[in-house]
């Protein structure tokens, strides 16, 4: 496509570049004719007032409604008592979910797992770096012959499988404790 | 626009002080849904996005030194979940437009209007750039970041954060022209 010239013979895109940059040393221009000419300040000041009101319009503070900030807080709150834990929003206001009842879900998950007899106490906790930690204590079913360290890591797999399915929460870390 | 960090804020909030997370909240809120608001397009997205910022600047507290501005350091963190919410919208290709609920920045009726039509403009033209060039340009002109931190918050060199910006400039400008032109033919 042939350049826009104004009737100086300047290219009307170059002098537009240099009106939009934040200063002499960023225009990367060459000074000369484009200073003098009344063609190139004209187009320049016209780019440059156009320029200056979509930024003022686009900068024009915008700030969120009160329900983001009760979010906000009630999400914090939720995380820091650790009973509750905040799921992955998919909209405005937050998700929040029992550590209860992820428990109960590790609870149902863990049952059937090839070499637990039986469960004993289930905790689900906030973890510091974000996700939750999980404790358990198994009852091992030794009629199984299954290694116990198999038998853990087959609840690691199984329980946080089973929470990133269920919640979209990770699961940092699984203890389990056999008694 | 909010320049100094507020240390002392966040070293309290650090230790637990909701009263002080809640000032660098009240401090920076606008500020970080504003950008997200320019970035996406989309209220409810801009106000997931900075609700999400927030509580994960909570989470990690513990990480920011005060070697950035806190501003810088929010915006990043904004600018990330903005970025992560873009890709997973990316097959929708979503209009960015946002609508409704104008701000109410200015007491004339008249002043308030004009500026509700630029910003109109401005926020479509806006969303027809490229992901990345809008972003650098909201960070640049919208967060009022210089160009070292835009740089540092999209990990690009100075050379093309600075780029980007002039040409999201250019680019937006042009848009705007033959959006005017569109409306108004000329000779009309």
């Amino acid at each position: 496509m042939a350049p826009d010239l104004l009737p100086c013979g300047a290219d009307r895109d170059e002098v537009v570049a240099t009106a939009l940059a934040d200063g002499p040393d960023d225009a990367g221009a060459p000074a000369g004719h484009g200073d003098t000419c009344a063609h190139c300040a004209g187009a320049r000041d016209d780019a440059r007032s156009r320029w200056d009101a979509a930024r003022r319009a686009l900068a024009t503070p915008e700030p969120p409604p009160p329900s983001v900030a009760e979010a906000v807080f009630a999400r914090v709150r939720a995380v820091r008592r650790g009973d509750e834990v905040a799921l992955p929003s998919a909209g405005p206001g937050c998700t929040l979910v029992a550590a209860a009842a992820l428990a109960e879900l590790v609870r149902r998950v863990a049952r059937p797992v090839a070499g637990v007899g039986a469960l004993g106490d289930v905790d689900v906790v906030v973890a510091e770096d974000g996700g939750v930690a999980v404790a358990v204590e198994v009852e091992p079913d030794l009629g199984a012959a299954i290694p116990l360290p198999d038998v853990a890591a087959a609840l690691r797999r199984t329980v946080a499988a089973a929470v990133a399915e269920a919640a979209g929460v990770a699961v940092a870390t699984v203890d389990v404790t056999f008694s | 626009m909010p320049h100094a960090p507020p240390l002392d804020d966040v070293a309290a909030a650090r230790a637990g002080d909701d009263e002080a997370f809640q000032r660098i909240y009240e401090e920076h809120a606008a500020a970080v849904h504003t950008v997200a608001l320019r970035v996406l397009g989309d209220r409810r997205d801009a106000e997931e996005a900075t609700q999400d910022t927030f509580v994960q600047a909570w989470r990690h507290l513990g990480s920011y030194r005060g070697e950035s501005r806190l501003s810088t350091w929010l915006h990043r963190i904004c600018v990330n979940r903005c970025l992560s919410l873009l890709r997973r919208r990316r097959p929708v290709e979503a209009p960015l437009a946002v609508v409704a609920d104008r701000p109410a920045a200015t007491p004339d009726p008249a002043d308030q209007a004009a500026l509700r039509t630029e910003l109109d403009r401005a926020q479509d033209a806006l969303g027809r750039l490229p992901d990345t060039t809008r972003t650098a340009l909201v960070l640049r002109d919208v967060a009022d970041l210089s160009y070292e931190e835009v740089a540092d918050v999209l990990g690009l060199s100075l050379t093309a954060a600075r780029s980007r910006i002039h040409r999201g400039r250019r680019l937006l400008l042009a848009d705007l022209d033959r959006s005017a032109d569109e409306e108004v033919p000329r000779g009309a």
